[in-house]
């Protein structure tokens, strides 16, 4: 599967993964009951995308709020992503976050603090 | 044997390039009166249309010419005509007219035995053919030049150049050309006396001969029953078309009259050609001549069965157009019926659905009722804080039936302070006698509902024993937490990453001092209307971890002034809503607290209350539970006894 789009929903955030283009984004609110479920397709898609990765990899995070077990899923596809640096491939996570929601900005840097790869910070509106 | 091969051969070869080769038997060297006139009158129009300029006819008729002198053995006559022929085509750079005759003119001098010319001619035509790139053409005057080789016995030459012309045609796999050059080949060895590459070919000439004549007959046969087939499915078509037309006329008897006597006619035709089919099935050999007689009678009956179809056609065309609209009309009424029918079924299994998920639903529901008792029973209530902390709230409202936000406090005090003991304080012998203090605090336990739930009772339970075992300094309880639960979910080797946001404050010297330890929840205080946030530590107690040890700080403030604090999950900050469905925000919820610390506690809950409500409006549903609880300080001393 080389590409991958869920519309959001009520409680899900869209996703969307272009193997072809190395470029994974998850927008929107993440307040699924079961995160495993909304997550799952994504983490097989990375699983398979980073036996033959691009030379550069971009993960976008756009969200606006997500509930600790989103959180513990996206890490997840992260951990996946920190296996290419060694291997020589680029990875660039860009974490967007509202200019006045300092909650979300917070939330990323729980995810700097969670993995091995940077992330940078990008204010938005 | 190789002779009469060879001249077969010839003749093929012949055949297959000129026509006019078909009548060229040796005639006697004169032209009859007639054939003199012909000849004339030929000439005469070719010179005319010569000067006309009109070469490409001129042409046609000196061929003329040179054929019927080249049919009548005058070869040398017909020669001569037929470099007249070349002359007009050069002329129009007809250069496939040419190549022919170039061909003609060395089959003419073949006939007289001069074959030094005749080479020459074929290799003319050879050159033509090339230009062409007509691979066909190519090998048939390659055997052509070979022929004539072998004639003058230069039997390497013929050799080398039948080579040439088995190689095209085993590349374009003409079984006819091969088995001509595979002749040639075996009598040019034979001659040249290489006798065993002789032999190989006349083997290879009788295969492919056998393949020839066998492909041969296959495809006359095939042929013939094609002409059997094609004519036996005339006559059943013949017989259908009679039926339909005879019904058509009965409805239409008087009108159809004359009709009816064609249609006998055509009975009559039919059975002619249904005794035909039969003899050409006996007679494959006659059948050729049968076919185009019974062509000919189909012509007829066809011509007369449009016609016949043509006057019945309206009358059919009308009943069936009647007939359908009944059909449709029937077919119509009966898929209506049955999807009413289905949907009558869909409705019903939809019902049966209905009633079967309010069962499940009511089980589902009143199995969460019950645990929310116990949840219930298990969590303090808002009075016994307030017999301790006067000034005191706490905004419990969980998202769903169960809570995955729960908050818990004690007093604690050493043996020596002589109090009764009562709910919610517990005894400590590891502490000096006379110190006493009052433990706090909120926690968002990872997810809500049951799952949250679930958190919560070993949250509870872990601070309980915690607490229990003497430790009272808050960042001293979250990492006993933090390990607990690690050790309890296996965190340390299994998947599970649950856990829990939580502040904890701890009340010290009698509501003058407050110790603070945050597992990412913040503590807030407003002091001489000044807000302050305390951050705890960016990690929760449990969860996600990479560390092994997780230490967690402790924060202390003094209190000197009357100071309002406030600990709270993140189910009311994170709650959507508002006219554009974002966040109330860390950042509201500060300036909210700002504008109501100065009112007493219940007002401040009942506006906390009503706030989120109505940022939540019609539009939105709570999204987590939400949990915040106040309390002022420095009013007064506080007795935890």
């Amino acid at each position: 599967m080389n590409t991958l789009f869920t519309e959001a929903t009520e409680d899900s955030p869209s996703i969307m993964f272009d193997g072809e283009l190395g470029i994974i984004e998850i927008k929107g609110k993440s307040l699924p009951e079961d995160a495993i479920v909304c997550y799952t397709p994504l983490y097989q898609a990375v699983s398979e995308y980073i036996k033959t990765p691009l030379v550069k990899t971009t993960m976008n995070l756009r969200l606006e709020y997500l509930n600790s077990s989103s959180a513990k899923n996206i890490l997840k596809i992260i951990n996946l992503l920190e296996d290419l640096p060694p291997q020589g491939y680029a990875v660039d996570i860009n974490w967007f976050y509202n200019d006045n929601d300092e909650d979300m900005l917070e939330e990323g840097m729980e995810f700097r603090r969670l993995t091995t790869l940077p992330i940078k910070f990008e204010k938005e509106m | 044997m190789l002779k009469r091969i060879l001249i077969l051969t010839c003749l093929l070869v012949l055949f297959s390039f000129c026509l006019t080769g078909e009548s060229l038997a040796q005639q006697p060297k004169q032209l009859t009166e007639s054939q003199k006139k012909e000849v004339d009158e030929n000439l005469t129009k070719a010179t005319s249309l010569e000067s006309d300029g009109d070469f490409n006819q001129a042409g046609y008729f000196y061929n003329n010419v040179a054929t019927i002198y080249w049919t009548h053995g005058m070869a040398k006559e017909a020669i001569a005509n037929f470099e007249k022929v070349i002359s007009m085509y050069e002329k129009i750079g007809n250069r496939n007219a040419i190549k022919n005759t170039y061909n003609n003119i060395g089959m003419a001098y073949t006939d007289i035995n001069d074959y030094q010319n005749a080479l020459i001619y074929f290799e003319k035509c050879l050159t033509e053919c090339r230009n062409t790139s007509k691979k066909a053409e190519i090998v048939s005057s390659l055997i052509n030049i070979a022929n004539t080789y072998a004639q003058v016995n230069k039997y390497d030459q013929s050799i080398a150049t039948l080579d040439e012309a088995l190689a095209i045609a085993t590349e374009m796999n003409d079984a006819k050309q091969l088995r001509n050059i595979y002749a040639l080949l075996a009598e040019d060895y034979d001659k040249n006396g290489n006798t065993t590459k002789s032999a190989e070919y006349f083997a290879l000439y009788t295969t492919i001969t056998r393949k020839v004549q066998k492909e041969e007959i296959q495809k006359k046969e095939a042929e013939v029953k094609q002409i059997a087939d094609d004519a036996q499915k005339r006559a059943q078509l013949a017989e259908s078309q009679k039926q339909q037309t005879q019904i058509a006329l009965e409805q239409n008897k008087e009108k159809l009259d004359e009709t009816q006597k064609n249609l006998q006619k055509t009975e009559e035709l039919s059975n002619i050609q249904k005794m035909e089919i039969s003899m050409l099935n006996k007679e494959k050999e006659l059948q050729s001549a049968v076919i185009s007689n019974q062509r000919l009678l189909r012509n007829i009956f066809i011509i007369i069965i449009i016609a016949v179809l043509a006057f019945a056609g309206v009358v059919v065309l009308s009943l069936y157009h009647k007939k359908k609209a009944n059909e449709q009309l029937e077919k119509r009424n009966k898929e209506i019926a049955e999807q009413r029918d289905l949907i009558e079924q869909q409705g019903m299994d939809l019902v049966k659905a209905v009633v079967q998920i309010e069962k499940q639903n009511k089980d589902i529901t009143s199995s969460i009722n019950y645990a929310k008792q116990i949840q219930e029973a298990l969590l303090p209530t808002e009075e016994s804080l307030k017999n301790i902390l006067p000034e005191s709230f706490v905004l419990f409202k969980p998202r769903d039936l169960v809570s995955g936000d729960f908050y818990w406090f004690t007093g604690y005090s050493g043996k020596g302070v002589n109090g009764k003991s009562r709910r919610h304080h517990i005894r400590l012998g590891n502490i000096p006698d006379d110190e006493s203090g009052f433990i706090i605090t909120a926690v968002d336990c990872t997810g809500h509902g049951v799952p949250g739930a679930f958190m919560s009772m070993i949250g509870f339970n872990l601070l309980e024993t915690v607490s229990r075992n003497g430790i009272t300094e808050p960042n001293e309880i979250l990492n006993e937490l933090h390990k607990s639960i690690r050790y309890l979910l296996k965190q340390s080797s299994s998947e599970n990453r649950d856990g829990m946001d939580m502040a904890i404050c701890v009340i010290k010297d009698k509501g003058k001092k407050l110790e603070y330890a945050g597992a990412k929840n913040p503590l807030y205080y407003i002091c001489n209307g000044e807000l302050h946030q305390v951050k705890g530590d960016p990690v929760p107690v449990g969860g996600i971890q990479k560390e092994n040890r997780r230490e967690f700080t402790l924060q202390t403030i003094e209190i000197t002034s009357p100071t309002y604090f406030y600990i709270l999950s993140d189910g009311y900050t994170d709650q959507f809503g508002g006219k554009e469905g974002g966040k109330f925000s860390s950042q509201q919820f500060k300036e909210l607290l700002l504008e109501i610390h100065q009112q007493p506690m219940d007002k401040q809950q009942e506006i906390l209350k009503q706030r989120i409500a109505s940022w939540m409006g019609d539009k939105y549903k709570q999204l987590d539970d939400i949990l915040v609880i106040g309390f002022k300080l420095g009013d007064r001393t506080i007795e935890i006894s």
